[in-house]
């Protein structure tokens, strides 16, 4: 017997992860009745795998999210124990932030933030079905056969769909390790008409730090002044506690290879297509057998637990060996594992079946969102989650979709990709996936995105005036260093000489002066009291601006005309099969995709430039027509 | 496309050579019905016989009545020019006839093909790309045989295999860079150094550079050069025209002020097709006819690609050629001493423009000194260097264009890597060399340039 739940919801979320927590949140802050189902309430936020969020071009997603009124930022600036700036030395637009979480504290405070929002309930239960009416979702059923029903389903399922477990050549469902599988969700997608894929992650063991002999390894400590990820965040007060690194030798290798051939992945046991960017410790041995060596670093998992993760040493080998390898590299001659490395297959829907706003081709309010789509990463999810849980949330209000440019955010160039290129392998997000990088740096994300937050109703006000207040603070300080002079006696004339470079004329502009590659903002300011910028992070932000201004403006003339295909769109119903003139390959892929603009349909690998010359033909044939 | 297969919706036909009468006038059909509509056409059953092959029919009108006694060849896709079946009927080189059949392939369903259609379709269909269509377009029009060779060697892939490999050397320079943003010093990626980066970006420059010097001559090759004969009044302009032109084209007399408007003719010149055009002697004049050709000479010399300013060696020259020197002093010219077979009494030694100036004596009369003359042209317009004649020179201002964008692109992420700026910047200008040259080969290609490029097609190519 079925049981209808009496209470309709504006949105339903599927999954308690970090795409799902977003998403719940982010439609419940917008007004939305909204429901959260997931198998384990006390598994909310988990972090599968690294007990960290941030790192090359994901802190630039964590920053984005937060830009647009997202919890991750603030969740890590609460639990974090340990904050870096990476790619420092490599220049302000690949500048990414990265902190290690406090893994239970950091589920907490997640949870918390869900429970903390009226309208949004949270219910452990397993979703089996998504009930589909006239072609549209009308909600779910779970495995106790309760039918919730909702205007709108958001699916955040993560790895667990028919998730598999492998340690060595055993293996077994789950969701995770410790997890129950959701073994019908996805056969109920794909009697719907989704393609379901097979893709496949794996992570390490997790060891034992009372076993562990630090004083064999290299201390590293955080930043001294570590830099909260949250715009509305101005110091990270917490104590900060250090990792440690280590390195394999030759003996782990060799113990590696000794037990190659009970590894699931070179015995073939294992079909889905792995990460290639995230290899574990047996694909780098193989791989790379000249490398004498592998870096290994100690995370600590919290502060409340002993638990630590050796960040390198992802593995699925068999158990034995797995003991066996720890115990070659250094500090880890005793090392007790608490639990063991892993890899998980699991099914994941094609992306190309979803439009940019994440609701699918197939059936009218649904989302997906996360590791279901084929990406991998907390921040990756996380970024999908908000972007669905706003749209999910607009469809129930009946507002237009919210769509990021790929010259506006990062999260614009992941679910751009995902739509258009579909997954081959698990997504990560690289810098060099975008190509206006410059304009999309961590410290301009509130720039970029705050306006958009705001008006979806995301953003609380408070925020906004906040923003608005450093807005204007750096127009005006941008105005001060173009009109502010150097005097024939100032001191930074005598800074900027010795920093190098040629003699500073008087009478130039300071921005002038900050132009030279030698001159910093804060030489400007501590020469010049009355300089100061009043609202922290401006002033940077101005130096940037003014140093790069080239750079920015060619990137953003480039961007401007790109923008142009974006904006020629096809009706939903184009007839992409009858297109005249498109060779058979190309159509396929066109109707494979069904691309919103001639702006995507150009970037399907494939589509020739001939074929968007017929398309651009034909969109206007159409359009004469209609007329 | 990946051998794809096109599809045209209709079938196209028009006349494959020009109008007129002639021995044999071919007319070209290709398309999807391009088979059935010939069979009803020749009588020929394409299924019965060889492809690519000639075969003797009876060509009939829309009545079906048995007009003219020609030849048919089936081109069966993708093995045509179009990539499309493509059909080819040899008549009598009658326009009628050719206009008759033709109107009966249309009142069978075929389309009369729309300017540039076949080469549309075969650039659509993965048979050539950009620079190719554009060469098989100047092969066409090339108006020497030089010219014909230089559009032959583009229309068979030239600039794309002079390109592809720099492209290739700039997207993997592009890769490193990428590598050294994106992972982690820890991960042990080496990141690649500004002295690396400089040293890759200049040897891929001079490739470029070298590149675009063939558009020196690939241009003129292609779009011909224009030489003007300027100088005062009675110096001999017209008389040197006729003399290089090897005709009596322009009327020569001792009045000063005998030409009024200009006058030009055609010569090649190491194989560029050159514009030789004579100029009203610049001059003061209160003669309002005679005005306005001064104003239309100097027209043609601020446009000319070079200028052969003549003095009259006979006399010594005066305040007036000085005045007309100073105007084309700035631009490409050469300082002729004409009337060589007087007695001379001015060298040209206070005419040198932009430092010294080698000057030709020259007799307009007994053709002394032309020839030496006429090299020194050809080397003044087509320097030596650029492309070597095996490759295909660059010939249109699009080609030079996208080239010169990836050299600057270069060029900046030189400067900016050695002035310490981070890889990104230098990256951004890596990444804008790399599409720079994928425009030029139509990879990424703006819907105005191909729209530009279709037009100047004609029926039938
Ligand atoms: C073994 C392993 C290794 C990993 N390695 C890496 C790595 O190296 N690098 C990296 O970047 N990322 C890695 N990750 C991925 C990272 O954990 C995920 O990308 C991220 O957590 C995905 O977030 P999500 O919200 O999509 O899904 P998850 O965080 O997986 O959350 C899914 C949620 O959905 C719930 N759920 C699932 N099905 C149902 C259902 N039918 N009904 C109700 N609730 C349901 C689950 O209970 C869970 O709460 C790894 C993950 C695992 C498991
Ligand atoms: N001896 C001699 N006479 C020449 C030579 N070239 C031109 N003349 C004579 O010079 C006179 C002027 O020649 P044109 O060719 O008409 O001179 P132009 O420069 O065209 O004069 P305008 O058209 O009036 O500007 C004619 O009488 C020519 O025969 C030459 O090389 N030797
Ligand atoms: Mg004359």
């Amino acid at each position: 017997m079925t049981y209808e739940y009496p209470t309709e919801y504006d949105v339903i979320v599927v999954g308690g992860g970090h795409a799902g927590c977003e998403a719940a949140l982010a439609a419940a802050r917008m007004g939305c009745r909204t429901l959260l189902l997931t198998i384990n309430a006390d598994a909310i936020g988990l972090m599968s795998c690294n007990p960290a969020i941030g790192g090359l071009a994901k802190g630039h997603l964590v920053r984005e999210i937060d830009a647009l009124g997202g919890e991750m930022a603030k969740a890590i600036d609460a639990t974090g124990i340990q904050f870096r700036q990476l790619n420092t030395s490599k220049g302000p637009a690949v500048r990414s932030s990265r902190a290690q979480a406090d893994k239970q504290r950091y589920r907490l405070w997640m949870k918390q933030a869900l429970e903390s929002v009226y309208g949004l309930d949270v219910k452990q239960a397993m979703a089996d079905a998504v009930l589909v009416e006239g072609g549209k979702a009308v909600g779910v059923e779970t495995n106790l056969k309760v039918r919730y029903r909702g205007k709108t389903v958001v699916l955040c399922t993560g790895t667990f769909l028919k998730g598999l477990v492998h340690i060595g050549l055993v293996n077994f469902p789950a969701g995770r390790a410790g997890d129950f599988p959701s073994m019908k969700l996805s056969d109920s997608l794909r009697t719907l008409g989704f393609t379901v894929g097979r893709l496949k992650t794996g992570t390490t063991p997790r060891l034992d730090g009372k076993t562990i002999d630090f004083s064999r390894t290299i201390r590293q400590d955080g930043d001294a002044e570590p830099v909260p990820f949250s715009f509305e965040n101005s110091k990270i007060t917490r104590p900060q506690i250090p990792c440690y690194m280590t390195y394999t030798s030759a003996a782990t290798h060799a113990a590696i290879r000794s037990g190659l051939s009970r590894s699931p992945l070179y015995s073939g046991v294992i079909q889905g297509i792995g990460p290639r960017y995230c290899p574990s410790i047996e694909d780098k041995v193989v791989r790379f057998s000249e490398k004498e060596r592998h870096q290994v670093f100690l995370e600590p998992e919290g502060l409340s637990t002993a638990e630590y993760y050796p960040n390198g040493v992802s593995t699925s080998l068999p158990y034995d060996i797995q003991v066996k390898m720890l115990r070659t590299i250094p500090g880890l001659e005793r090392v007790e594992i608490v639990r063991p490395g892993y890899a998980i297959e699991y099914d994941f829907v094609d992306p190309v079946q979803l439009h940019p706003s994440l609701e699918t081709k197939i059936v009218e309010n649904l989302f997906h969102a996360g590791q279901i789509n084929g990406t991998s990463g907390y921040e990756e999810a996380a970024a999908q989650g908000i972007v669905a849980g706003i749209n999910a949330a607009g469809k129930a209000k009946g507002l237009p979709p919210v769509v990021l440019g790929r010259a506006e955010a990062y999260i614009g160039v992941l679910i751009d990709d995902l739509v258009t290129k579909g997954a081959q392998e698990p997504y990560r997000m690289f810098t060099s996936r975008a190509e206006y990088r410059l304009l999309l740096r961590e410290d301009n994300a509130d720039l970029r995105l705050s306006d958009t937050g705001y008006r979806v109703g995301l953003l609380p006000e408070g925020r906004y005036r906040q923003f608005l207040r450093k807005r204007e603070g750096l127009v005006d300080f941008v105005r001060r260093l173009e009109e502010t002079r150097v005097a024939h006696d100032a001191p930074i004339r005598r800074l900027a000489e010795a920093a190098g470079g040629g003699p500073v004329r008087t009478g130039i502009s300071y921005a002038e002066l900050l132009r030279r590659p030698e001159v910093t903002v804060g030489m400007l300011l501590s020469c010049d009291g009355g300089l100061a910028a009043g609202v922290p992070g401006v002033a940077q932000q101005a130096e940037l601006a003014i140093k790069y201004e080239g750079y920015i403006r060619r990137q953003e003339e480039e961007a401007k005309k790109i923008r142009k295909y974006e904006e020629m769109r096809f009706p939903h119903d184009f007839p992409f099969e009858g297109v005249y003139g498109l060779s058979t390959e190309v159509r396929d892929k066109l109707v494979r995709v069904r691309p919103a603009s001639i702006g995507q349909a150009q970037r399907i690998p494939g589509v020739t430039p001939a074929a968007v010359a017929l398309l651009l033909v034909a969109l206007k044939k159409g359009k004469t027509r209609s007329r | 496309m990946e051998g794809g297969r096109f599809r045209g919706e209709s079938t196209i036909v028009a006349p494959a050579t020009p109008p007129g009468a002639g021995a044999v006038s071919i007319l070209r059909l290709s398309g999807p019905d391009a088979f059935p509509l010939a069979r009803r056409l020749t009588g020929v059953d394409p299924a019965a016989h060889p492809p690519r092959t000639l075969s003797r029919c009876g060509i009939r009108n829309a009545s079906g009545a048995e007009i003219d006694s020609g030849l048919a060849v089936f081109f069966p896709e993708p093995h045509s020019f179009t990539g499309e079946d493509v059909v080819e009927i040899h008549l009598h080189g009658n326009p009628i006839l050719v206009e008759e059949v033709a109107a009966a392939a249309c009142a069978l369903g075929a389309v009369p093909a729309a300017p540039g259609e076949f080469s549309r379709r075969a650039f659509f269909n993965g048979k050539m790309d950009l620079t190719q269509a554009e060469g098989l377009c100047d092969l066409i029009a090339a108006r020497t045989a030089a010219s014909a060779r230089a559009a032959l060697r583009q229309l068979n892939g030239g600039i794309r295999a002079a390109i592809s490999p720099l492209r290739e050397r700039i997207r993997n320079l592009l890769v490193l860079l990428e590598a050294s943003i994106d992972f982690p010093e820890e991960e042990g990626i080496a990141p690649i150094s500004a002295v690396e980066l400089i040293e890759r970006v200049s040897e891929i420059n001079g490739s470029l550079s070298r590149f675009l010097e063939s558009y020196e001559r690939g241009h003129l090759l292609r779009d011909g050069a224009t030489v003007a004969i300027a100088g005062v009044a009675n110096v001999g302009k017209s008389r040197l025209l006729n003399r290089l032109l090897g005709e009596e084209r322009a009327i020569v007399t001792e009045t000063p002020g005998t030409t009024r408007d200009y006058l030009s003719g055609e010569l090649v010149l190491s194989g560029i097709p050159v514009r030789l055009v004579d100029t009203a002697g610049l001059r003061e004049t209160e003669d309002p006819v005679e005005r306005e050709g001064v104003a239309r000479s100097r027209r043609i010399v601020a446009e000319a690609d070079l200028t052969l300013f003549l003095l009259d060696g006979s006399r010594a020259a005066h305040d007036g050629d000085r005045r007309a020197y100073d105007e084309i002093a700035s631009r490409p010219h050469l300082l002729l001493l004409n009337k060589c077979d007087l007695p001379p009494s001015e060298n040209g030694g206070d005419f040198h423009g932009e430092g010294k100036r080698k000057t030709f004596p020259v007799s307009a009369k007994t053709g002394e000194g032309t020839d030496a003359l006429l090299r020194e042209m050809a080397r003044e317009l087509a320097p030596e260097g650029g492309a070597t004649l095996s490759e295909a020179p660059m010939t249109r201002l699009r080609h030079a264009a996208a080239v010169r964008r990836a050299v600057e692109a270069l060029s900046r992420a030189s400067r900016s890597a050695g002035e310490g700026m981070s890889l990104e910047f230098p990256a951004a200008d890596v990444r804008e060399a790399a599409d720079a040259l994928s425009e030029l080969t139509g990879e990424i290609a703006p819907e105005e340039v191909l729209d530009a490029i279709f037009s100047s097609f004609c029926i039938g190519k």
